[in-house]
């Protein structure tokens, strides 16, 4: 339970730190493209693909610690 | 024949067959209290993320969304940034409140809120404050139906009669299908609103600007202020960003509609699987946004009401409005609001018996 917990606060401080200090450190602006995109708008393409990546590895951490309503068949 | 009566004809067809499937579908999972309002806790992942997907992604996200970028520049990018930080939340939220749910029969958010603090007075309360609330997001959403039918007939239809029919049809859809016709038409809805979306975000790059690099070059050096913050208002910049994603995001699951999800899955696993994959839904939003980006470009000598803009472009694009219409009228409320809304009136016998340790104990299943 505690290392599920720990992957799961991980996660969403992931999650929120990717969207949250991204636009904030470097990528609010227009030019330069990166792969054509502007970098504002990269981001907000990139992270919405990295957010299940890594929700995906908490998941994984959490069933093999037994995380919260492991025993419970669904 | 006027071809807006043939989509007007299609549109309906597709409002009718949408209903039927879902009174068809719910009626038999609707018999009970628990089968009407969370369908006997039995929800796989598929169908929670389509239900959770069409409680998120309303008439805001098509229209509002895409004028938002049209009219407020990079600032809309917090939508999709907040989703994502509440899915994260939620990983661990919404199974403990389904486990609680399970263990003291809770249906509603304000069962929830009166079993945890023992409080029949508290749970009431809640029930009040979500029924005010839905009222307001199911009007929200039928001024987005009027937004649509008024760009599609130009004024040639009464909008209160509109209206009305579309409430009439919810309300029916709701009250004999419950949440699972609500599921199935959330289903079909949302298939509809990615082809939809989908085409959009193809056909207006290729068809104004003739592809997307040039579209993207041209909005970095001709409008660069447009497409980040703070934007034309210069009132969204980072600072608002930041209070904003941190404050919808971690405030997510307070949203009734949103937190009642939790009960109709099936149970933890499918809720920890369904957090994994909504942040997905997310790139739909990304594609609305680059519509209404494109739209600075392609109204920039003409000003148009920021809401109108998908709608225009639809227009603009004849043939794809049909799938554009069908989608949106199809569920023209998010009936699982509606939903919510009656399960908030309905007062039932506050679980007070709830202990609120063995509540805690049970969190640790």
């Amino acid at each position: 339970m505690k290392t599920s917990m720990i992957a799961w606060i991980a996660g969403v401080v992931a999650v929120t730190g990717l969207y949250i200090l991204g636009p904030v450190l470097w990528f609010n602006r227009a030019e330069p493209a990166i792969l054509g995109m502007p970098p504002l708008y990269f981001w907000f393409v990139l992270i919405p693909i990295v957010s299940p990546a890594i929700l995906g590895a908490v998941y994984l951490i959490d069933r093999r610690a037994g995380g919260i309503g492991t025993g419970v068949r669904d | 024949m006027d071809p807006m009566q043939i989509v007007l004809g299609v549109v309906l067809l597709g409002v009718l067959l949408v209903t039927w499937l879902g009174i068809q579908g719910g009626t038999k999972a609707s018999r009970t209290l628990e089968g009407w309002v969370v369908n006997n806790r039995g929800m796989g992942p598929v169908m929670t993320w389509f239900l959770l997907g069409t409680e998120v992604y309303t008439a805001f996200t098509f229209l509002g969304l895409a004028g938002f970028a049209y009219a407020r520049g990079g600032g809309v990018f917090y939508n999709v940034a907040t989703n994502d930080v509440g899915y994260a939340l939620g990983f661990f939220v919404l199974p403990a409140v389904w486990l609680l749910g399970r263990r003291f029969g809770f249906v509603t958010q304000a069962d929830f809120i009166s079993g945890r603090y023992q409080s029949r007075a508290l749970g009431i309360f809640v029930a009040f404050c979500t029924a005010l609330i839905m009222i307001a997001y199911v009007d929200l959403n039928i001024e987005g139906l009027g937004a649509v039918i008024s760009v599609l007939l130009e004024g040639r239809v009464d909008l209160t009669e509109a209206e009305v029919l579309g409430f009439v049809i919810l309300t029916l859809a709701v009250f004999f299908g419950g949440i699972k016709g609500s599921a199935l038409q959330s289903a079909v809805k949302d298939i509809l609103m990615f082809v939809s979306i989908a085409t959009l975000f193809v056909v207006v790059p290729l068809t104004y600007f003739g592809d997307f690099g040039t579209m993207f070059q041209r909005l970095a050096t001709e409008v660069p202020a447009r497409i980040t913050m703070p934007g034309p208002t210069g009132k969204l910049g980072l600072s608002w960003f930041v209070t904003t994603v941190l404050l919808t995001g971690f405030g997510q699951w307070m949203w009734p509609q949103w937190f009642n999800v939790a009960y109709t899955g099936r149970g933890p696993r499918t809720l920890k699987l369904q957090a994994v994959f909504m942040p997905f839904y997310q790139l739909v939003k990304v594609a609305v946004i680059t519509v209404g980006f494109a739209a600075i470009l392609i109204f920039a000598s003409h000003p148009v009401p920021g809401n109108n803009v998908v709608m225009l472009l639809a227009k603009l694009i004849a043939n794809i409005a049909v799938f554009v219409v069908v989608s949106l009228l199809t569920r023209p409320v998010d009936t699982s609001v509606t939903d919510r809304f009656f399960a908030a009136i309905y007062t039932r016998g506050a679980p007070l018996a709830a202990e609120p340790v063995a509540a805690r104990a049970s969190l640790a299943e």
